[in-house]
């Protein structure tokens, strides 16, 4: 569903080229860190962040634009965007890092089965791969609300099973890397068993990828949905959550285009800032 | 003064780095200079200077191709240089003809670029270079990939792209490198038959053994400057300068068994090795073996076909064959790691190929191996120090601290500090990575140890001492080695006795000096004739 | 040594190209006929874990209030009274013959329905590819000519892909391009016009994945053993790239081709709601909504046929770019 297809590519291409010189943290990756903080400090303590209300309604003071007091301006019941914002970042942020935890654990199961299980386990779950990714991401998604009905949880599952065959793909491939890699032969030589090398070599070996894995996945988890909020399956206004807030402005956005763009701000430089930090921990992985 | 090329003062610098430092080069018409030197000696990077092609910084006192300077050339006028003037041959054809297209059309590229030949007459000039650079049936042979001919047709091809306009400079740079023996005693003598023809040639090598069949002069490079120049036959016999020494000492082929390679260190104990008699069971027999793959789409290939050996304890054994000849099945044979489709490995006279991995599993602690690429052998996670733990069983030293000590025993043993055991492979150099690769073999004390290729990646140099290692851990610890090369020079002087291999077959063997004075297989005399050797 | 590494005899051994391609592409062709039967069977069972009547789930779930007549000539027509097996082989049946049912909501049958829509959604997709292609190739080019601002846009394409979801990218588009300068509808007019705001927000951040990765591999084409070859023959750097390089690059980009229709299917649901533009996009997200079971599934079994198509067919492509590649 998210990149990760790309993300298989451009990883086979770049890897000979990790051995360059050390990688360092640099100025992108500190800024893209510093705003996943704030981020983070606005789900788990919005209170610190923003005082206001989010939910708090004044008619009177509808459809402000951005000014001193309300920096993001308000929305069509005077709702105080910048506070919406703060307080939406914690469902965004766990409707992101569930789907990908989801995304992740399915994917990692699916993979690990794969490679290890033979012939005939490994086809099998190639078949079904196969399937899976004939049904392009949003519209596996799509279908599963149909199944269940609209709403967070739907959201947040269907996000996290629709990115779970390209976690599949990478963890299998990294896995029959690892498994028909010298060094594993050189174990065998030893006299190392099965599960000594599964737990020496072969797990840790093709493990190693998902944290960077995790955090490009946040990213894009929180873009689909948001889409699907946007689309207005998921979450539903006056909830503020990222991607509601977005289809909620959608109508005002000749006259109030504050309304649209701050939340689709969050959203963008929220994946965009995973995505940086995810490459730089994924150089660093490489490089060691 | 009929110099074709005067390079003087050439300096060429990355960054901070200064690669190449102040080199001077002349090279007649219809003559052959070779450049050798070790990796990151900076001869690859003066061979592309001299084309223009370095990046970096490049600067000269003169840079002149018959009588007319290129420094200062514009990138415009390089292009015209290069392909018309400077022919350039590189190192592996497979890659360096683009796979995607025809060699016919990677050939004439030259003529489309530098002349206004018709399509239909550079295709003529280019059928006429196939048949001169020895390619058979040059018309079919147009049409294909470098990937549809064998390395010797596509080392043939690419020759042709770099000749085909005629440059009267070649620059070789280390055209036989990825070839067997006797596909690269063909490539010396045809790039020997193009300086006949007037060429001048550049031929940049680490094989001193390689270009002394051709060259006219060697100029011997070290650390980006030339240390000693002259005529092929003064520079062998009656080397000045250290390095020049040094590299003829590391040469192997015709230095019996036992004498050392590299210089310093205790002096190998005289005499060759006698085998101890203590055990009358060989440590390793190989009956019969045969291993067929079968490959959906293809022909099965027999890539061991009815192998026997014998491996008396305590002496080594080479195996030495062409690629392809199926050595390497052969050494996964041993090691367990295939099963033979007929034929059995016994290892002291006990069964080994026929038992179950459980049953064997036990006993692999006997049986130690070292490989062509060891950094690829080692977990890129784990540093030195745990790749050592892994291998140390535990009835040798159990917990930490004696685990600790073991692995600096180890590293001890095959000479290395114990300031390396934190690093991780990745940071060591090649030599240092092979010898932590032989420390890892020896952790369980084993009996035998199979070396495939163990040397082939390396510098001379630092193949001397790793062989000169070899040799001692055999003297002190009586090992059995199974050692496999392509390399006759290595194979005579590291092996009590020689099996040559050629497509999957045992065709002879012997006690390696008899072998070698008395090579009764067709095969075996050709491989002798082929394998490069100083002039004695 | 790997088995078959000798080469000799290569050449020979080799089957006709032609035949190679015929028999790669029967291969293919079977392969998607089961994943398409493995579609039809996923979302038949899949809809029977909708709880309640099924009847009822066809026709919209508990909240659609279907009346009497309408589920029990649902049932009729699903055989929902029949056994499941037999319901699932009547279905298989009905899919196979292009018989998706007929919707609910819109009282029409869907086949005809999502035919006619099918021809817009194609359109603004294969537009959309064959742009960010063209882009991903001119940025690609251009970004590993070696200059240092060149570089920095380079490393910086993901951003693009990452960071701009075409939610995002619409509302941006519109606010600039429509409600700013007023230069094209905020609505997808029919005609070319209304074409350019939905086709910018498909392929500008496709073009940012595309390029990414083909930047990535022109640049190992660039750096490759083949390439100085071509240098030192007297080949210009643009040649180099026009004869060499970019067909090497083109190859990973070919291969994500099949990934990128996914992609702009997924895109075209959010574009085409945006835009107010008619296709399956929007067809799906308003069955979605309504659930309405039979447009849904037949979107689905459609999206999987034409996602099969464009495999098989980047496959060849990818065949003919690359003639070494191996049966």
């Amino acid at each position: 569903m998210s990149a990760l297809e790309v993300e298989a590519v451009a990883d086979r291409l770049a890897t000979h080229r990790s051995a360059g010189p050390r990688h360092r943290f640099g100025f992108g990756e500190i800024l893209a860190a510093l705003f996943l903080l704030f981020v983070l400090v606005a789900a788990i303590a919005p209170a610190l962040l923003s005082p206001t209300d989010p939910l708090a309604i004044d008619p009177g003071d509808a459809f402000s634009p951005p000014s001193l007091a309300q920096i993001f301006g308000t929305d069509e019941s005077g709702r105080n965007i910048y506070s919406r914002v703060v307080h939406g970042a914690a469902s965004s942020l766990v409707i992101g890092v569930s789907a990908t935890v989801i995304g992740l654990g399915l994917g990692v199961l699916l993979g690990v089965v794969a490679g290890l299980g033979g012939r005939v386990v490994d086809f099998g779950v190639n078949r079904l791969l196969e399937v899976l990714f004939a049904l392009p991401g949003l519209l596996l998604a799509l279908f599963l609300i149909v199944v269940i009905g609209p709403g967070v949880v739907t959201t947040t599952l269907a996000v996290g099973i629709s990115t779970a065959p390209g976690y599949a793909r990478i963890i299998r491939a990294q896995l029959i890397a690892v498994r028909s890699s010298a060094y594993v032969e050189a174990a065998t030589v030893q006299g190392r068993g099965r599960w000594w090398i599964l737990r020496r070599h072969l797990l840790p070996n093709t493990l190693a990828p998902l944290l960077a894995l995790g955090t490009l996945g946040v990213g894009q988890a929180i873009v689909w949905a948001s889409a699907l909020s946007f689309l207005g399956l998921g979450a539903v206004p006056p909830s503020p959550e990222w991607g509601a807030m977005l289809a909620a402005g959608r109508t005002y956005l000749s006259s109030a285009w504050w309304m649209s763009v701050f939340p689709g701000l969050f959203i963008v430089l929220t994946a965009v800032c995973a995505t940086v930090l995810g490459r730089g921990v994924q150089r660093r992985t490489r490089q060691r | 003064m009929t110099d074709l090329l005067r390079v003087e003062g050439l300096r060429v610098a990355f960054g901070e780095r200064d690669v190449v430092r102040g080199v001077d080069l002349r090279v007649g018409a219809g003559e052959c200079l070779a450049i050798v030197g070790e990796s990151g000696s900076g001869k690859s990077v003066t061979a592309r200077a001299l084309l223009g092609l370095t990046g970096g910084r490049v600067d000269a006192d003169a840079l002149a191709l018959n009588g007319r300077s290129l420094l200062g050339l514009s990138e415009r006028k390089w292009r015209e240089i290069r392909g018309r003037e400077i022919g350039l041959i590189s190192q592996d054809a497979l890659v360096s003809l683009d796979p995607f297209r025809p060699i016919g059309r990677e050939i004439g590229d030259a003529l489309r670029l530098h002349t206004r030949m018709s399509a239909s007459a550079r295709r003529g000039r280019v059928l006429e270079t196939l048949a001169e650079v020895g390619l058979p049936d040059p018309a079919l042979r147009f049409g294909q990939r470098s990937g549809d001919l064998s390395g010797g047709q596509r080392q043939r091809a690419l020759i042709a792209s770099a000749v085909v306009s005629r440059p009267p400079l070649i620059v070789a740079d280390e055209p036989t490198t990825a070839l067997d023996v006797t596909v690269q005693a063909q490539i010396l003598d045809l790039l020997r038959s193009l300086t006949r023809e007037g060429a001048g040639l550049v031929l940049i090598s680490h094989d001193l053994a390689v270009v002394s069949a051709i060259a006219d002069r060697i100029a011997v490079m070290s650390d980006g400057v030339i240390v000693e120049e002259g005529p092929t036959s003064r520079v062998l016999t009656s080397p000045v300068a250290e390095q020049t020494r040094a590299l003829i000492a590391a040469v192997p082929f015709g230095r019996p068994r036992g004498s050392r390679l590299s210089a310093g260190g205790p002096a190998a104990s005289a005499g060759p090795l006698t085998a101890p008699a203590s055990s009358p069971t060989p440590a390793l027999r190989a009956t019969g073996l045969t291993k067929t793959f079968r490959l959906p789409g293809r022909d099965p290939l027999t890539a061991v076909a009815d192998v026997s050996f014998e491996l008396p304890a305590g002496t080594t054994l080479g195996l030495v064959g062409e690629s392809g000849s199926g050595k390497s099945t052969t050494a996964r044979l041993v090691l367990a790691l295939t099963t033979p489709d007929a034929g059995e490995v016994q290892v002291e006279g006990r069964p080994w190929s026929a038992l179950g991995e459980s049953a064997r599993g036990p006993h692999r602690r006997l049986m130690g191996a070292i490989y062509q690429d060891p950094l690829s052998s080692f977990d890129p996670r784990l540093s030195v120090r745990d790749i050592l733990g892994d291998a140390i069983p535990r009835d040798i030293a159990d917990g930490r601290t004696a685990r600790l000590a073991e692995a600096r025993r180890l590293l001890g043993t095959v000479g290395l500090d114990d300031g390396l055991l934190d690093r991780r492979p990745l940071h060591l150099s090649g030599g240092q990575r092979q010898r932590v690769s032989i420390a890892r073999a020896l952790a369980p004390r084993p009996r035998i140890l199979i070396c495939d290729e163990p040397v082939s990646a390396l510098d001379v140099s630092v193949q001397a001492t790793v062989l000169d290692l070899l040799d001692e851990l055999q003297r002190e610890l009586g090992l059995s080695y199974l050692f496999i090369s392509h390399d006759l020079g290595v194979i005579q002087h590291v092996s009590d006795t020689v099996a040559v291999m050629e497509a999957g077959r045992i065709v002879e063997t012997g006690p390696t000096e008899q072998l070698f004075r008395e090579p009764r297989h067709p095969y075996t005399r050709r491989l002798l004739d082929s394998a490069p050797r100083l002039p004695v | 040594m790997t088995p078959g590494s000798t080469s000799e005899t290569r050449a020979p051994a080799r089957r006709s190209r032609a035949g190679a391609l015929a028999l790669r592409l029967t291969g293919r062709l079977a392969g998607g006929v089961f994943v398409l039967w493995a579609v039809a069977t996923l979302t038949f069972f899949a809809i029977r874990l909708i709880p309640g009547d099924p009847a009822q789930a066809v026709l919209g779930g508990p909240g659609s209030q279907a009346s009497e007549e309408a589920l029990a000539a649902a049932r009729a027509e699903y055989g929902l009274d029949q056994p499941i097996l037999v319901q699932y082989l009547l279905q298989l049946g009905r899919l196979a013959t292009g018989d998706f049912g007929s919707s609910y909501s819109l009282r029409t049958e869907v086949a005809p329905l999502l035919l006619s829509q099918l021809s817009g959604t194609l359109l603004l997709a294969g537009l959309s590819l064959a742009i960010a292609w063209l882009l991903a190739l001119l940025v690609a080019t251009w970004t590993t000519r070696g200059t240092r601002a060149a570089e920095w846009v380079g490393s910086g394409l993901e951003i693009v892909g990452a960071g701009l979801p075409h939610f995002w990218l619409a509302t941006l588009v519109i606010l600039v391009f429509s409600v700013g300068l007023g230069w094209l509808p905020p609505i997808s007019t029919p005609g070319p016009l209304g074409l350019v705001l939905p086709v910018l927000t498909l392929a500008v951040p496709l073009a940012g994945f595309l390029g990414q990765v083909m930047r990535e591999s022109l640049l190992d084409a660039l750096d490759s053993p083949y390439a100085l070859s071509a240098r030192a023959r007297g080949e210009s750097e643009t040649g180099v790239r026009l004869v060499h390089a970019l067909r090497h690059a083109a190859l990973p980009g070919i291969s994500l081709s099949g990934w990128a229709f996914g992609y702009l299917i997924s895109g075209a649901v959010v574009v085409e709601t945006i835009f107010a533009r008619p296709g399956l996009g929007r067809t799906l997200l308003n069955a979605v909504t309504l659930r309405d079971v039979p447009v849904v599934i037949g979107v689905v079994m459609i999206v999987a046929l034409t996602y099969i198509l464009v495999t098989v067919l980047t496959d060849l492509l990818g065949r003919i770019v690359d003639p070494t590649a191996r049966a």
